[in-house]
């Protein structure tokens, strides 16, 4: 066996040669236009914790990434997402409502605006954690430019040590499919 | 004419043909063979000169109904004329009227069971699915054509040649006589060379330990090949054992084109060459006689039917042994991932907790393995007495030789080829116990009978179950048999009922092509299947589509060539490279048509890195091992200042570095270490996924409910861009829209 060792691969090559496949290639036909010149930081999800997240952030988010992991809204908060494609898509989002704030303000609701339609307005009667999605109108969005997410809390909480005006807390949003 | 005769037609034209071609072949070669050999040789004999011409009709695109037919009709038309039906030599001495009735008493019941099983629809997994399946499809081409889509293809096909021949003109059934023609030959064989040899009541007991046995039964009354394997390993052995009586030299060219025949039957067979070889070679050897010229004749002979098929996958496969030896003859077609899987597979049965309990499997249950020898077998250790005897010991050694391919694969019947060898040497030392041995066959053929194995066996162990008289005569029509008993039946009418013609249907399970006209691409069946797969599964699990991206920043530097090298070593991660961007001053350079792509290994796929398509990936399809890269050469020295590697998450153990060519074509490394971040689940994957797989001609998707991904084609048809267009038995069918 040991005598073959080299025979067989060389005889491989030798049949292999004769084949004619070739292994080396152009490029094909590429399936999206490359994003020149400068590729854009949005995306269309975000998770806090992610390094272009901020780019993301038009008004009402913390800049401080708590825990590693999330940050505070203020009780109106605003962000922006590009898309690629519009059809079958469902806005996304895990947040917390702290326990802590039912004791000051009860239930709440929450107002999901996307480019200024109100997508929906959820009650939360409790705290803790939620995932909220909801399927998009195609019309709504916009391929070529920024797409705008409002996110409004009915009852602002106010933190007891420093009296900041707080929204509920985000893990991450944007869409999906 | 009636159905049923267009069966008997096709089959007993088949194995007529097959008769007349060897008897010419063994009354040229002047062979002294006995009365009741003669036909025996010839069945074998004629089956590879048959299977051959059937060869060059499919290469030459001719192979046709008509022409088989023309063909089969004058060649016995020349034989009768020419008075090759009359029997010619001396008789073989007669067996003792004692073991003469026990053999037909007990065989008699058995053989009408299989007469009709084999008459009855075939609707056996693999029979129908790829024997018959590729069979059905050469038919409708008129012959071969490159098929790289379908490893079973790659196979050598000796049997499925003369299927071919008889499926043209009584379609399935036909075909699965063909084989039951080598299982009514098998008893007779094994009696001939008892009688030959002195061992006649041993050969008697061996015959019907080896006919009775439930897994022979149920292979050999299929579109199955084994009992045909072990046929023709049995008349090798035989003939070896006659040319060491008689030395006759012409023999040795009938037992080279038989052992030749053996590898174009099935590659395992080929150790039938081996022993030939062998056996021939130590016998001249302890002679002292001259070694060359018997042995160039052997292997002259034996290339007669093993060139055509190592030639046809070296053309069309660039592999001469393809689906196997991938590592020694990489090609575009079988990935070598693939070829370890199912080489594993084979070794390790789904629900085979460990090998210890092969014994009982393949004698009692029946299910794990598929199918069953019988409890008779679990004596099998009584051959080992028979090595007192030198018959004994060359039927043992014969035997475990031709046993080894087993170790590769556990079913059942892959013990097939050397049961003959062993059941006679399980004969050798029981002969002499007359009652006893009696005992012990009728009990085999009690235990063995349909009704009786029912009550021990595993309820679900692949066996016969009655004699199905009214759909062999198609008394009842074969759709309703088939629709009854058949679960994927249906499904192949479905596609055939619900596609057009030409379609093209991915699929994850194997269906029963020789029942539709469809071309179905089973995902584990060839590398580009392989990749359909790979692009429609990264639309449902989150590991496979690009959501790492690892940034090699290093300063602006003019380049001839860029290298990305994986450095790690070790399963199970396999390599794989969404996209590859290249950038400069923070713009990313386009693809020109002018750069050149290579990757090592799977050079073919290297442009999937490379369309800007989410939903497909370059992948090594192998495990890592250090030297693996992709490579742009561009046509004139590029300054580029970053590279971005977009890729899955189900490969933590990668490790890359990147390196460049100097425009003096020096390789210097850039960057070591890249940046990781993550990138979130891109958009439109599942459209995507769609939009890849109709680029390369698939049309339909067929997914059973068991499927992984199957309640997402089902919830989410729209988002796919699918419609479903029917249900069988627990399998859908969708349009890509």
């Amino acid at each position: 066996m040991a005598r073959l060792g080299p025979i067989l691969p060389a005889l491989g090559l030798l049949l292999a040669g004769c084949t004619g496949i070739p292994d080396t290639y152009a490029p094909p036909v590429q399936r999206r236009p490359l994003t020149a010149p400068e590729p854009s930081p949005l995306t269309h999800f975000i998770a806090m914790k992610d390094a272009g997240a901020e780019a993301h952030f038009i008004s009402g988010v913390s800049r401080h990434l708590e825990g590693g992991a999330w940050r505070w809204l203020e009780p109106r908060a605003e962000l922006m997402f590009r898309l690629e494609s519009l059809g079958h898509l469902r806005f996304v989002m895990e947040f917390a409502v702290p326990e802590i704030t039912f004791a000051q303000r009860g239930p709440v609701v929450i107002a999901i605006s996307v480019n200024g339609r109100l997508l929906e307005r959820a009650r939360y009667e409790k705290g803790g954690e939620y995932r909220f999605e909801k399927a998009v109108p195609a019309g709504w969005l916009r391929t070529h430019l920024n797409n705008y997410v409002t996110l409004e809390i009915d009852k602002p909480w106010v933190a007891p040590q420093d009296g900041a005006r707080l929204g509920f807390i985000l893990k991450s949003a944007g869409f999906l499919e | 004419m009636p159905h049923a005769c267009y069966i008997l037609y096709g089959a007993s034209l088949t194995v007529a043909v097959a008769l007349a071609l060897g008897t010419l072949l063994v009354r040229a070669l002047e062979l002294d063979l006995r009365r009741q050999e003669e036909p025996l040789v010839a069945l074998a004999a004629g089956a590879a000169c048959l299977s051959q011409l059937v060869f060059v009709a499919a290469t030459l695109g001719v192979a046709r109904r008509g022409v088989f037919q023309a063909f089969g009709l004058a060649v016995v038309a020349a034989a009768l004329a020419s008075g090759l039906h009359r029997p010619r030599g001396d008789a073989l001495p007669a067996l003792p009227r004692f073991w003469k009735r026990l053999v037909l008493i007990l065989a008699a019941p058995f053989t009408l069971l299989y007469f009709f099983n084999a008459m009855a629809p075939e609707m056996s997994p693999d029979g129908s699915a790829y024997h018959l399946g590729l069979v059905a499809r050469y038919l409708r081409n008129h012959g071969f054509q490159p098929l790289t889509t379908n490893m079973y293809g790659n196979l050598s096909q000796g049997i499925e040649m003369l299927y071919l021949f008889a499926f043209s003109l009584g379609r399935h059934s036909a075909a699965a006589l063909v084989h039951f023609a080598f299982l009514a030959a098998l008893p007779p064989a094994m009696l001939a060379y008892g009688r030959r040899f002195g061992l006649g009541p041993a050969a008697a007991l061996g015959a019907l330990f080896v006919f009775l046995s439930p897994v022979v039964g149920q292979d050999g009354t299929t579109a199955y090949i084994d009992v045909a394997v072990a046929y023709l390993l049995f008349v090798l052995f035989y003939l070896v054992q006659i040319w060491d009586q008689e030395r006759n030299e012409r023999l040795v060219a009938l037992i080279g084109l038989l052992a030749g025949y053996c590898y174009a039957v099935k590659y395992t067979a080929f150790i039938g060459l081996i022993y030939a070889a062998g056996f021939i070679a130590w016998r001249l050897r302890r002679a002292r006689r001259p070694l060359l010229r018997p042995l160039a004749t052997l292997g002259l002979c034996a290339a007669v039917p093993i060139v055509p098929w190592v030639a046809k996958n070296w053309i069309w496969l660039a592999n001469p042994f393809s689906p196997f030896f991938n590592r020694w003859f990489p090609n575009p077609y079988i990935h070598l991932s693939f070829e370890q899987e199912y080489l594993h597979h084979m070794r390790n049965y789904i629900g085979l907790r460990s090998h210890w309990e092969i014994p009982l499997e393949v004698t009692l249950r029946g299910t794990v393995l598929c199918g069953l020898l019988g409890p008779l077998f679990l004596l099998a250790p009584v051959g080992l007495v028979a090595l007192r005897r030198q018959t004994g010991r060359r039927l043992l050694a014969a035997g475990l030789l031709f046993g080894l391919p087993y170790a590769g694969n556990i079913g059942t019947r892959f013990l097939i080829p050397p049961l003959p060898l062993l059941a006679l040497a399980m004969g050798l030392p029981l002969a002499s116990r007359r009652v006893l041995a009696a005992a012990l066959a009728v009990a085999h053929g009690l235990a063995s009978w349909p009704d009786i194995l029912g009550l021990y066996c595993d309820p679900n162990a692949w066996r016969l179950v009655k004699i199905p008289v009214r759909q062999a005569l198609r008394l009842e029509p074969e759709e309703s048999w088939l629709t009854r008993k058949s679960p994927p039946y249906p499904i192949a009418r479905l596609l055939e009922d619900a596609t057009p013609p030409g379609s093209r249907i991915l699929t994850f399970n194997q269906v029963p092509e020789a029942y539709t006209t469809r071309e179905v691409l089973v995902v584990y069946q060839a590398a580009f299947n392989a990749v359909l797969g790979d692009i429609l599964w990264s639309a449902i699990i989150p590991e496979y589509p690009p959501q790492r991206r690892l940034t090699f920043r290093f300063p602006s530097t003019s380049l001839t060539a860029l290298r990305l090298v994986q450095t790690a070593r070790g399963g199970p991660d396999h390599w794989s490279v969404g996209e590859l961007r290249i950038f400069l001053g923070g713009r990313e350079l386009p693809r020109r048509p002018l750069w050149r792509l290579r990757a090592r290994p799977n050079p073919w796929d290297v442009q999937l890195a490379f369309d800007n398509s989410p939903a497909t990936r370059w992948r090594s399809w192998q495990t890592l091992s250090p030297g693996m890269f992709l490579e742009v050469e561009f046509p004139r020295p590029q300054r580029v200042d970053r590279v971005a590697v977009e890729c899955s998450r189900d490969q933590y153990r990668i490790r890359l570095r990147l390196e460049g060519r100097l425009p003096s074509g020096q390789w210097r490394p850039l960057a070591e270490v890249p940046e990781e971040t993550e990138l979130p689940p891109p958009l439109g994957l599942r459209r995507a996924a769609v939009y890849e797989l109709k680029r390369r001609g698939v049309s339909h998707l067929l997914v059973w409910d068991e499927d992984f991904g199957a309640e997402d084609f089902r919830k989410h048809a729209v988002v796919w861009g699918v419609t479903l267009l029917g249900e069988r038995n627990g399998a859908r069918l969708y349009r890509l829209d």
